[in-house]
């Protein structure tokens, strides 16, 4: 078979796309002369926005057979109607000749078209094979957390026996959530528009966009709120929303906290008849924060000891109207060797606020309860009877790691020989994950790699043995999904119009089809539509009240004032006795990070921005362009220090750590501490066949070693230093 | 000129959210026009003279049984009886339960590109909800018998309530 080059696949996705549309117009040119002569017939449907984890419910508008444009759907509560430039990018890429139409094979030469049956044939005969010779431990699933993937990924896992099925969390927010989940019982989320204070630790809500947090916190800001950003750089967010600035050293957070904790138990600031109807261990926690005193925290964080204390003051002032903000990935979401403490620490400040489930407080919305496909009617596979190969949740590796796996320990363990074939669903490991030689290499060692999405990645160019491409949500319909809000919803993605590519398939399409070829097919007897009807049940709805009507509310309204906690003791655990049996501190206590800067030396830092998402956008031309006109790819780096290298803003730096430098523009401020440099992440991009933005910027993974921090497990994303100097 | 130039505005605005949230017109099709006028009595001669060639609309619980196996695609099932009765036994495929007097307030989840099959009891109110369906424009059937009286008594399989578990860890993207 001839092999593929760029030329033949936009040739390819062309008459595919000329093939898809009932009416074929053969240019954009032709459609419009053929849209002005008939009278618009538009058509709308609700959908939800892939282009980001917020998955905002939109509207999509159809003319002439086309999509023509969308909008946020105002009826969604988390979003209240408002969208991003990302979200508009997104759904203009259903017609981007990048897209890919058509399942890819490597060989020695490059990627070859196949047909899905020889795919499915040639996949589930290496997947035998593997399941034969090594059996289902030797088999991963590693996905960008989605609805979709978190039901079809993990019951083809289950189908073949295997228990590793993957997602992003620990180079994402498994510290944050294994901290709040063993302190709270599960991650609450911020009554933005109700509360008087609050406090963000490193996170940047309108760069790495937070849905909720904008809609609500404006409201709040309006009534007199104030808000404090404690981050080693002023974000545009700080800038924006923040009434004060806390500039701290990267990775002392914890300390800041500890004497915070210190001066609300010392200063009588806490709430007493809370801590104690509703917590376990507080003598612990005193005991254990005695030492920490403001000016202990000024000498590690480097801030004046007058903030850290009026700070905390004001906060408990306004309790329990006041919270520090739970964060995503952030400060501490999987950056730090003390990122877990650091998560079980802000969990602490918010209980001793007496804030949670209280107005203007951390809450804990309930979400829709949904149904599931009835077992004595859909055969539901197994539990995989071995244990996670990534060692999560197992005695003796990660027992407190989150359920969802270490996809960032998957290449190395594949190196080891200990994985064979791995599943890679919307997902970007060669990019997204700290280390790309070890990424890259260690994933080279599967006999079967299997990369699912809509685009070339850099995991697909180097790693992926076969390509499935999958079509863009406006093409079809998705899984049930619940909002969690005040008010309760669920939203489904449907389909807006025929799809460009035939060839692309739904995730759904592909598991199943891919699971009948392994002679697994009894535990997928069912279409998604079956799936959904049985998730609605239980809400008296059916698919078609969200396909015709978006967003649906789910259940009564949440409201306020409940005191249970799902954890061991149902109380707030202050001291965590699962913390000390598996030999951790039960309290938080400091810990530095793992790596310090020396004189000459910057910690490297990172975050996104509003324009991009992770790696997924840099072939984006809407996207890409705002980060060219604009520069985003360019590094912060302290005035101060920059003068002492000699460095103008706008000029070219050479970073460089161990065996690896990289030029990059940079951007000069006093808006970023001295001892950091600041690296946006989406950029660095090392798959040639995304073009638009190839080797754009620098990517902050080249730098960052591979590592993995005891208590949760996660990636220690900002434990990194590197060296600059002129270009 | 000032004030050309808002009202020229306004006009716009208007015209581009008008679009925007402009929806399909309910246009009657064209075998519902009657002596060349659409008027509801012309589509109501027009349903009662054309029912007797359609089966009087209504499809036996066989047939309906085996177009859905082979043709699912081209039907809705919409059951009109109550919640209660509906989550006892149910036809699997159902798109949708909703009590006869709630037909009316519902009538936007029905499709047009599709035939609509309503099941009840025995098949009177079911026959009522297809004739008002029908005259106003939707390719609507009755099954006979009654979901009940037809299609269970046939012993044609049903479905109850779905076991609920309760919902995985979710571990969601980020923004
Ligand atoms: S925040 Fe933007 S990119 Fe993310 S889901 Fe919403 S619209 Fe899409």
């Amino acid at each position: 078979m001839k092999k593929m080059n760029r030329r033949s696949f936009i040739k390819l996705s062309t008459v595919a796309m000329a093939a898809a549309s009932g009416t074929v117009y053969t240019s954009k040119a032709k459609w419009t002369e053929a849209a002005s002569k008939t009278p618009p017939s538009i058509t709308r449907s609700f959908s939800v926005c892939n282009s980001c984890g917020n998955r905002c419910n939109i509207i999509a508008f159809k003319r002439q057979g086309r999509l023509w444009r969308i909008s946020g759907n105002p009826r969604d509560n988390k979003t209240g109607g408002k969208i991003c430039a990302r979200g508009h990018a997104y759904a203009a890429m259903v017609y981007d000749r990048y897209r890919l139409g058509t399942p890819l094979k490597r060989m020695s030469n490059g990627f070859e078209p196949i047909s899905w049956e020889q795919a499915y044939e040639e996949i589930s005969d290496k997947l035998k094979d593997i399941l034969r010779k090594n059996g289902p431990e030797a088999i991963f699933w590693s996905e960008y957390s989605k609805p979709i993937s978190n039901f079809y990924g993990a019951r083809f896992m289950a189908a073949l026996g295997s228990p590793n099925w993957t997602t992003h969390a620990s180079t994402c927010f498994a510290a944050r959530n294994v901290g709040f989940n063993h302190t709270l019982g599960g991650l609450p989320t911020g009554d933005y528009e109700n509360t008087k204070y609050v406090v963000f630790i490193g996170r940047a809500p309108a760069d790495g966009i937070g849905t909720s947090i904008l809609k609500g916190l404006p409201m709040a800001k309006q009534k007199g709120a104030k808000v404090v950003a404690v981050d080693p750089r002023l974000s545009y967010s700080a800038n924006s929303l923040a009434n004060e600035w806390m500039a701290i050293r990267p990775g002392t957070d914890l300390a800041l906290l500890l004497a915070w904790i210190h001066i609300m138990i010392k200063e009588n600031l806490y709430d007493r008849e809370f801590v104690s109807k509703h917590t376990v261990g507080f003598s612990d926690l005193e005991a254990a924060v005695s030492q920490y005193t403001p000016a202990w925290a000024a000498g590690i964080t480097g801030l004046p000891e007058e903030q850290i204390s009026r700070v905390v003051k004001e906060m408990a002032a306004a309790k329990p109207a006041a919270f520090v903000e739970p964060g995503w990935h952030a400060a501490y979401g999987s950056n730090y060797r003390n990122s877990t403490q650091t998560a079980r620490a802000i969990a602490i400040i918010n209980a001793l606020l007496g804030n949670l489930n209280q107005p203007g407080g951390l809450c804990f919305y309930s979400g829709a309860n949904l149904g599931s496909l009835d077992s004595s009617r859909h055969q539901a596979p197994p539990n995989s009877p071995y244990k996670r190969v990534d060692g999560a949740g197992v005695a003796g590796k990660y027992p407190l790691a989150l359920g969802s796996g270490l996809h960032h320990l998957l290449p190395g363990l594949a190196k080891e020989g200990k994985f064979k074939a791995g599943f890679f669903y919307s997902i970007n490991p060669a990019r997204t994950v700290p280390d790309r030689e070890y990424v890259v290499s260690g994933y080279k060692n599967l006999e079967l790699s299997v990369v699912i999405d809509w685009q070339f990645s850099e995991t697909a160019e180097h790693v992926a043995d076969y390509i499935l491409p999958e079509s863009h949500p406006l093409e079809r319909d998705g899984i049930v999904e619940p909002i969690s809000a005040r008010m309760p919803q669920v939203s489904m993605q449907s389909k807006a119009i025929e799809p460009v590519h035939p060839g692309a398939r739904g995730l759904d399409r592909i598991v199943t089809e891919l699971a009948q070829a392994m002679g697994f097919g009894r535990y997928f007897d069912f279409k998604l539509d079956d799936l959904n009807k049985a998730m609605l049940f239980p809400l008296k709805l059916f698919p078609v009240h969200l396909q015709q009507r978006g967003p649906q509310v789910a259940g009564g309204a949440w409201d306020y004032g409940q005191t249970m906690f799902r954890t061991p003791s149902g109380k707030v655990e202050l001291a965590s006795g699962t913390f000390a049996e598996h030999g951790f501190s039960k309290v938080p206590i400091w810990e530095s990070p793992l790596i310090e800067p020396s004189s000459g030396e910057f910690r490297i830092i990172h975050g996104h921005q509003a324009y991009l998402t992770h790696s997924q956008t840099i072939n984006n031309p809407y996207l890409v362009s705002i980060a060219k006109d604009y520069h985003g790819e360019a590094i912060w780096i302290n005035s101060k220090k920059a003068r002492e290298l000699g460095i103008a803003d706008g000029s070219d730096v050479i970073v460089s750590a161990k065996g690896y430098e990289n030029k990059v523009r940079c951007k000069v401020t006093e808006r970023i501490h001295p001892e950091a440099i600041f690296v946006p992440a989406g950029y660095g991009s090392f798959a040639s066949k995304l073009e638009r933005g190839f080797e754009l910027g620098i990517s902050m993974n080249d730098f960052v070693p591979h590592a993995s921090e005891d208590i949760s497990g996660h990636a220690m994303m900002q434990e990194a230093v590197v060296s600059i100097r002129k270009a | 000129m000032g004030r050309f130039l808002v009202i020229f505005l306004v006009i716009i605005s208007l015209f581009v959210s008008g679009c925007a949230q402009e929806e399909p017109k309910n246009v009657v099709p064209e075998s519902q026009v009657f002596a060349g006028e659409v008027t509801v009595e012309g589509t109501v001669k027009r349903y009662f003279a054309d029912s007797p060639d359609r089966g009087m609309n209504m499809i036996d619980a066989k047939v309906l049984l085996e177009e859905l196996e082979t043709n699912r695609d081209q039907y809705f099932l919409v059951d009109i009886r109550s919640r209660e009765d509906f989550e006892k036994g149910y036809i699997d495929s159902t798109d949708l339960n909703v009590a006869f007097a709630q037909v009316g307030y519902n009538l936007d989840l029905l499709p047009r590109d599709k035939t609509i099959v309503v099941g009840c009891y025995s098949g009177q109110t079911a026959g009522q909800v297809v004739a008002a369906l029908r005259i106003a424009g939707y390719d609507a059937y009755s099954i006979r018998g009654g979901i009940t009286g037809g299609w269970i008594n046939a012993g044609f399989p049903t479905v109850g309530a779905p076991v609920v578990d309760p919902s995985a860890e979710s571990s969601g993207g980020c923004g």
